[in-house]
């Protein structure tokens, strides 16, 4: 039990807390949402520690991320040898998450809910035309030549023309979003359906199926493992999408709250803006691993 | 009138390099026949079944069953393939149920407990909510066989579907087959395709042997009152037919190497 608790993140641990509490420079906020984030990774580490203990990697990470808060810490307050503009202390940039506390949250609630309504069209629309498309060879000889010259143009480089043509900010950016999505997804499913175990397909034939039994029960279940791999990509792919536009053209959401700080020469906001961006794709792409086991349980 | 006819049939292979799989093949299967088509791989015999099955089109030639035309996949008729007859993402209960639910418009609680009964005939009832990747190829066999038979089909056609399964397990497989035939209301017609002479000459009351192509020799089965394994694996009738088409094997191997005299 010592014995496992005694390792190389656990002595960094213990040498962040002293540099917390020794006297600093340039620091003028509040070191208790900092310590905080420490505390928190420390507790996550403990707990995977002692799940699986043989997981090498999970010391590699904690120790790469502590190693860095406390050259971070050392370089801005104790040696005080960074720019405390270009390097503010860690302090200052978490502390932002409770002064901008408000500003944050909102403007995360913003991202995500443009980030649903976009990519949860794309996703319909990109499989259900997707499906249809595959399955009629007349259709998929037409219409997959065009996929291919449109899919593989990035959303990021139309993102200024659609801020311009669309109505409203809030329509440009869905529109931006579904546009970076539906196009990779109508393309994989496309290939998909072609490339279905011809057994599966026999199978199914052999019972009689019509053909929307065909594409939504029997072809679709089987593409969701697929989907899913894609997803997380897609979520990540997406979501860059998104702040970029917000960075272009927005007055709210995430993408904005960097740009916004950065032209005021903020950068103490910007990095904790940066950091929560960070965060919030680390959870999506979590959930989209929790869904992938509760989903597909046949593999 | 026959269960099923073909007339003059022909299939060709419309690939790069078209490839004649039947010619000119007439067969007459009658209502509740039991029929095994064994022959060399690659003479055409899940040809032949994958065409009643109507996955596959004839090139000329009539296929009719109860004397109509196929024209593609019908409720009278039911296929077990070797592999994959199963979706893997369905349970071995809604595996069955979804095969009844394409043929019956029962509501689903109905069809649940007659997918249930049908596991329990082929001895899955404590597997029943697997999915088809934590069964053995054995189980996952007798599922299929139990969604074809729920869903009550006029005709079975099954493409070797004990071919990948140990020796064992084949067995028990086939001899569950022969019970569950039996026990049917109607006997049902089945077309089954396999490359084991043992099998056909235990399951068929009829065995066609095809050469490439075409049907080489049609034989009538019959063991008169043996019924167990036992009794007909030993009896002389058994011993002949196996003896004759043990020798076709040969022939066919004899011609493909090119000589009359091959010692084997």
């Amino acid at each position: 039990m010592i014995k496992k608790l005694f390792n190389i993140p656990n002595l960094l641990f213990i040498l962040l807390l002293l540099l917390i509490f020794l006297p600093s420079k340039n620091q003028n906020a509040s070191p208790i949402p900092f310590l905080v984030v420490i505390l928190l990774s420390e507790a996550g580490f403990i707990y995977a520690l002692f799940r699986d203990s043989n997981k090498k990697s999970t010391v590699d990470i904690v120790t790469i991320i502590f190693t860095l808060f406390a050259l971070w810490e050392v370089c801005s307050t104790k040696l005080a040898i960074a720019n405390p503009i270009l390097l503010p202390p860690p302090e200052n940039v978490f502390y932002v998450f409770v002064s901008q506390g408000k500003m944050m949250w909102d403007g995360l609630l913003n991202s995500m809910e443009l980030m649903v309504i976009g990519f949860s069209l794309a996703l319909i629309a990109g499989v259900g035309l997707g499906l249809v498309i595959g399955w009629y060879p007349r259709l998929r000889n037409t219409i997959f030549p065009i996929v291919k010259v449109l899919s593989p143009i990035p959303s990021l480089v139309y993102t200024p023309y659609l801020i311009g043509i669309m109505p409203s900010f809030r329509a440009a950016s869905i529109l931006v979003i579904f546009l970076g999505v539906f196009w990779p997804n109508l393309m994989t499913m496309i290939v998909f359906v072609g490339s279905v175990d011809r057994k599966i397909i026999d199978s199914a034939k052999s019972l009689n199926v019509k053909t929307s039994t065909m594409l939504y029960r029997i072809i679709f279940p089987y593409a969701i493992p697929n989907l899913i791999d894609g997803l997380s990509l897609g979520v990540t792919f997406s979501f860059m999408t998104l702040t970029v536009a917000e960075m272009i053209g927005s007055t709210v959401g995430l993408g904005y709250f960097v740009k916004k700080f950065a032209d005021y020469g903020n950068y103490t906001n910007v990095l904790a803006g940066i950091i929560l961006i960070g965060i919030v794709v680390t959870i999506l792409n979590v959930l989209i691993n929790i869904l992938k086991r509760r989903a597909v349980k046949w593999q | 009138m026959s269960k099923i006819e073909l007339r003059n049939v022909t299939l060709e292979y419309n690939t790069d390099h078209p490839f004649l799989a039947l010619d000119n093949l007439s067969l007459n299967i009658e209502e509740g026949e039991f029929v095994c088509v064994i022959g060399p791989s690659g003479c055409g015999k899940s040809t032949l079944l994958s065409l009643l099955a109507g996955l596959n089109f004839k090139t000329s030639g009539e296929v009719l069953i109860d004397n109509q035309p196929v024209t593609g996949p019908g409720k009278d008729r039911c296929v077990v393939f070797q592999h994959y007859s199963l979706f893997p993402w369905l349970t071995a209960k809604k595996n069955v149920a979804f095969g009844i639910s394409q043929v019956s418009k029962k509501s689903k609680k109905e069809i649940e407990k007659i997918a249930i009964n049908y596991l329990q005939k082929v001895g899955l009832a404590e597997y029943t909510s697997q999915y088809p990747n934590q069964l053995s190829g054995g189980m996952q066999q007798r599922v299929a066989i139990a969604r074809a038979l729920a869903m009550d089909p006029e005709i079975l056609l099954m493409d070797e579907p004990f071919g990948a399964i140990d020796t064992k397990n084949r067995m028990e497989l086939q001899d569950l087959l022969i019970n569950l035939c039996r026990h049917e209301k109607k006997r049902k017609t089945v077309f089954f395709v396999t490359h084991d002479v043992d099998e056909a000459l235990l399951l068929a009351n009829r065995i066609i042997f095809m050469q490439p192509k075409k049907i080489l020799v049609d034989i009538k089965v019959d063991f008169g009152d043996k019924t167990e394994r036992s009794e007909i694996m030993v009896s002389d009738e058994y011993n002949n037919l196996r003896k004759q088409l043990i020798s076709l094997f040969y022939k066919d191997v004899a011609e493909k190497i090119g000589g009359e005299e091959v010692v084997l």
